[in-house]
């Protein structure tokens, strides 16, 4: 379908996955989000965003906020809001598996009811939903590969994706399944085998292409295997040679973060406007553009990333 | 006669306090329905006792495991308004912590408070009760209750502050707080009660006064209306066996022994001058009276049922 058709927001992640001091790649990697002196911070990155030429950013209500304090600032700004991220925790990485109905495991998904509230108080019915990134697991330093992989804890990952999914349809809510380097559904078969056990009248798939292509996936070819499933998309560019590298040479997550992996869209190599190409017609999804780490000032960033939009959708 | 029957209305305690002050605290073991994820099923069948039982209106209450929109939802089915909420806070020091110099932690020991202005703005609702927390272990729930014990008036200062840094969250969000007395808590005596509304502004914070828990620290409750009155925007009220009181503040009593007594009734049945104070309030008073019966003296229905009873009998029919 042709690209002018499509949907296009920001993430504010360029400002948001920052390093403590940008000159030095080894001071503390921040995620500004959930820090409280970002909400004053907010109203002027969301601004930066309108002003770069976007009219939607992905919806992020801040967990030192509440919706109508949300809801004011994104009034103000003059964005639309494109629909938001839940990520759901591997129970057996955090004290145990939980058995289904008891108090731990209904609790497990209060963060999933959280989401489906702050969708449906801006009127989105549709979210990405993801594996928990968890920093302290394996593959956060062993990424792209599906280093480590268990069937069994598949197994247990698509049972409590399979509740979450539950939960969030009883809301109105219907997610589509995302793939993230660094968690348990990073591969192909991690996430073919978690779409196909759950049905795809309550599940979609909204891939990430910037994942697809880290891990090594041709993120073309998935979008076309899964036309008839897929509901919104992630899209972000990268250095595929930094990716192969890390890949090959077993590079964290974070590391392959400092040294460039992320791009702006257009200074790396995933040709996005062809894998767009794969959608299928009268796609109505959303694409969520995110330049995971900046390669410049996040204004600039933005801005680039806004005349990569113009350009593409041109004519 | 100011009030009307559609003043009232009612905080559903007589369903949810069972098993109240014996949990393990192990995670599941709780004494307050609300947080048992199985009432999630049950609140619909309350809620509409509540209405069969002649109420108009219920305290908000969104449960743990319950998002607004489907909270709104049961609420719109139930054909009930909804009046305002109950927020607490506690002391960090109390939890064994000590947020000196840590800004973030700061402001996240407010995120029930944050959360509390969502659900009640989220209804429609521009005030909520605000409370010192109560928590079991403490000495006023464990040691004696409704006597002041353990007093300490710097500790009250710094329940003050915590109180009026809350209010003053919650005024951001556009929410009033009305400062609300609890026995078992470090606003528990009328002298404390009094301390922290005279040094928080009433333009920060207004009265929501618990005449139950007031009456049973011994206080005069119709004098206290009327020397309050115009700061009242809304009030608990509660019945109870003033006989008891007296003689469980004679000698120390923790707060769950007096409780597993006969000891709170419902509004009739005690002792409690409810309709004497409540006449005290302006002519003009607009907010709510919301009617607790903490351990109901009857089966869960009977007791609503007989709560409203008190009502229809003492209160003329609202415009309609």
């Amino acid at each position: 379908m042709p690209l002018s058709d499509l949907n296009f927001a920001l993430n504010a992640i360029q400002w948001i996955n920052v390093k403590e001091d940008p000159d030095d790649l080894d001071s503390a990697s921040l995620w500004r989000f959930a820090d409280p002196s970002f909400v004053a911070e907010y109203p002027g990155v969301l601004a930066e965003i309108r002003r770069a030429g976007f009219d939607a950013t992905m919806l992020e209500v801040l967990d030192t906020q509440t919706l109508q304090n949300y809801a004011a600032m994104v009034e103000e700004s003059g964005l639309r809001l494109a629909p938001g991220y839940v990520q759901v925790p591997l129970a057996s990485e955090h004290g145990g598996r939980l058995e289904r109905g008891s108090f731990e495991r209904i609790h497990w998904f209060d963060g999933v009811r959280r989401k489906a509230e702050e969708s449906n108080y801006f009127g989105l019915s549709t979210i990405f939903l993801a594996a928990e990134v968890n920093q302290d697991a394996i593959r956060w330093r062993r990424p792209a590969v599906g280093h480590d992989f268990s069937q069994d804890r598949l197994d247990e990952l698509t049972d409590l994706i399979d509740e979450a999914v539950d939960v969030l349809n009883a809301e109105g809510v219907r997610p589509g399944l995302h793939n993230h380097v660094g968690t348990w559904i990073e591969t192909q078969y991690e996430y073919e085998h978690v779409l196909q056990a759950i049905d795809a009248s309550r599940l979609g798939a909204s891939f990430d292409i910037g994942h697809l292509e880290w891990a090594g996936i041709d993120a073309k070819q998935a979008i076309a295997d899964w036309a008839d499933r897929v509901q919104d998309l992630h899209l972000k560019d990268l250095d595929l040679d930094l990716a192969r590298r890390s890949r090959e040479e077993g590079m964290g997550y974070e590391r392959a973060t400092d040294l460039g992996l992320y791009r702006e869209p257009g200074l790396g190599q995933i040709d996005l406007v062809d894998t767009l190409s794969a959608l299928p017609d009268g796609f109505g999804g959303w694409i969520i553009i995110e330049v995971d780490r900046a390669s410049m000032d996040p204004a600039r960033s933005a801005q680039y990333t806004a005349r990569w939009v113009a350009d593409v959708t041109a004519g | 006669m100011a009030l009307t029957r559609e003043h009232f209305s009612l905080n559903t305690l007589q369903w949810i306090t069972v098993s109240l002050g014996e949990s393990t605290g192990e995670p599941g073991s709780v004494g307050w329905e609300f947080d048992r994820p199985s009432f999630l099923a049950r609140q619909p069948r309350v809620l509409a006792e509540v209405g069969e039982a002649g109420f108009p209106a219920v305290m908000l209450e969104v449960l743990p495991t319950q998002t607004l929109q489907a909270y709104a939802r049961v609420i719109a089915d139930s054909g009930l308004r909804v009046t305002p909420g109950y927020v607490h806070i506690g002391l960090p020091e109390e939890f064994g912590l000590d947020h000196t110099g840590d800004d973030e932690a700061r402001f996240r020991w407010f995120d029930g408070i944050r959360r509390r202005a969502e659900e009640s703005l989220f209804m429609g609702l521009d005030r909520v009760f605000l409370a010192a927390d109560m928590a079991p272990g403490r000495p006023r729930i464990d040691e004696a209750a409704a006597v002041g014990h353990a007093y300490d008036a710097a500790r009250l200062d710094r329940v003050t502050d915590m109180i009026g840094a809350a209010a003053e969250v919650l005024r951001a969000e556009g929410v009033t707080p009305a400062l609300h007395n609890h026995v078992g808590t470090w606003i528990e005596t009328e002298a404390e009660y009094d301390h922290v509304l005279d040094a928080v502004p009433a333009s920060l914070l207004t009265a929501g006064p618990d005449l139950g828990h007031l009456a049973w620290t011994g206080a005069d409750v119709v004098a206290w209306v009327a020397a309050h009155a115009d700061r009242i925007s809304d009030l608990h009220v509660k019945d109870m066996d003033l006989g008891i009181a007296a003689s469980a503040r004679s000698t120390p009593t923790p707060y769950f022994d007096v409780m597993s007594r006969r000891f709170f009734l419902e509004p009739g049945l005690g002792d409690v001058p409810i309709r004497e104070a409540l006449a005290e309030l302006p002519e003009d008073f607009a907010g709510t009276v919301l009617v607790e019966v903490d351990k109901p003296s009857m089966e869960p229905f009977a007791s609503a049922k007989t709560s409203w009873a008190w009502i229809a009998e003492n209160y003329p029919e609202g415009r309609s």
